[in-house]
């Protein structure tokens, strides 16, 4: 009967985890790596991403595309973040105890700016703003993930993930405004 | 006014999260990007062997968990539709076993339906169970009292089909009639307003009915039904059904 059982498994979702390590680990180590410049640390966190991932599995629908391998990116570049903070000492201001915050309400980027936006002028925004922000509301609004699935990928709180959703989206409208102004000086 | 202003605020709602959405596909192009630059500076970099065998008993781990979880769940799934079959084969096996007369338990279901004015007493016949016994001179295989009150007298010997009557009488306008058919007889009886007690005679059920100074036992053991109508007293009658004997 077991061996039964055993024969009816499904073979793609058996090897969906070892089809994204074999495809991405390079890309996840050397993304470690490259914050963190100690061999022992990038492998730690790329085990840390994997153990995460596999409990996210789901979410990734196509291995093989542009966005898994961002996605992958995002998520090892954030606890790379992370342990790199923790060596150094830094603690994030989001750290402090902070009363959750509503991440898309209260601060909406006005629709005169929207409909200026050029896919040009958004890129030079994202460059402006913090990484970890541009992360943060990438996974919220792109890959569409809860305030608690982002909270178990990045290994933070899901209070600092609401403050980081909130401070991206401030500072991205600032930047924007600004931008804005300028660019209507110029008219 | 203000339900116009909350669908405003909705509109607005809906394109940021459109504008996040795109500034979200343009941040994962510039990461793709960024590692493929990424990539080439740190080409000289090689990956640990021990995070690929991290990674090969990590795998296995989950693996082995998903598996076992996916056989108790399939598991449970089958175990399911075991216990509905067992269940179905169960039912099925019952009413054969309830229809087939070669299979029956040796015992007979006497089946009384009791009506507003008449009961309806049928009998139905264990065919395992049914003997061959000697047969009268006269008769096939019947039943006698050995015991009968003191100056009754055998009226009657009568036989209608399958059923045997006895009569007996005496000088005081009493009876006592002995009637003895063979299974699958049905009779009906006057139970309006009557006593019914059921009774056990030698391991058999069976049905006494009071009525109007008249008594009537109906009972039946493997192979006849019996039928003994009297204006004598209940115990008396009792007496004469527990000394029957076959002949």
């Amino acid at each position: 009967m077991i061996a039964f059982l055993m024969t009816i498994e499904d073979e793609e979702t058996r090897s969906k985890l070892e089809e994204i390590y074999t495809t991405y680990h390079r890309d996840m180590y050397i993304t470690a790596y490259s914050i963190l410049k100690d061999h022992h640390e990038s492998q730690d966190i790329v085990q840390e991403a994997i153990i995460r991932l596999s409990k996210n599995l789901y979410k990734i629908s196509d291995i093989k595309c542009k966005k898994t391998r961002a996605y992958l990116v995002i998520i090892v570049r954030n606890l790379s973040y992370n342990a790199y903070n923790k060596r150094k000492g830094i603690v994030m201001l989001e750290n402090e105890e902070i009363n959750r915050l509503p991440d898309d309400e209260g601060i909406l980027i006005e629709e005169y700016l929207i409909k200026m936006e050029k896919s040009s002028e958004i890129i030079k925004y994202l460059k402006q703003i913090h990484p970890p922000y541009a992360d943060i509301l990438t996974l919220r609004y792109y890959y569409e993930l809860e305030i608690k699935e982002i909270s178990i990928l990045l290994d933070i709180t899901e209070n600092n993930v609401s403050v980081r959703i909130h401070r991206a989206l401030k500072s991205l409208k600032a930047i924007m405004e600004k931008e804005g102004i300028d660019y209507e000086k110029t008219i | 006014m203000k339900k116009q202003f909350s669908e405003e605020i909705e509109r607005l709602k809906k394109l940021n999260q459109m504008f996040l959405y795109d500034t979200g596909y343009k941040h994962a192009e510039n990461i793709d990007e960024k590692t493929d630059k990424l990539l080439a500076e740190f080409k000289d970099i090689e990956i640990p062997e021990s995070l690929d065998k991290w990674f090969l008993d990590y795998n296995k781990k989950i693996e082995k968990k998903k598996r076992i979880k996916r056989i108790k769940k399939t598991f449970v799934k089958i175990s399911k539709k075991i216990a509905v079959i067992f269940i179905i084969t169960s039912l099925i096996s019952s009413i054969i076993m309830m229809s087939v007369e070669a299979i029956r338990i040796n015992f007979f279901n006497m089946i009384i339906d009791t009506y507003q004015k008449y009961s309806l007493i049928s009998h139905q016949e264990n065919i395992g169970n049914n003997f061959k016994s000697k047969l009268p001179d006269e008769w096939k295989e019947y039943y006698y009292p050995t015991f009968i009150p003191d100056n009754f007298e055998l009226i009657t010997a009568e036989e209608f089909g399958n059923s045997k009557y006895l009569t007996f009488e005496n000088k005081l306008d009493q009876y006592i009639k002995i009637i003895q058919s063979s299974m699958n007889f049905e009779s009906q009886i006057d139970t309006e307003g009557a006593t019914i007690i059921e009774i056990d005679l030698n391991g058999n059920e069976g049905m006494l009915i009071e009525k109007d100074n008249r008594v009537i036992l109906i009972w039946n053991n493997d192979e006849r039904i019996f039928r003994i109508q009297s204006n004598l007293d209940r115990n008396t009658i009792l007496k004469i059904a527990n000394n029957l004997e076959k002949k």
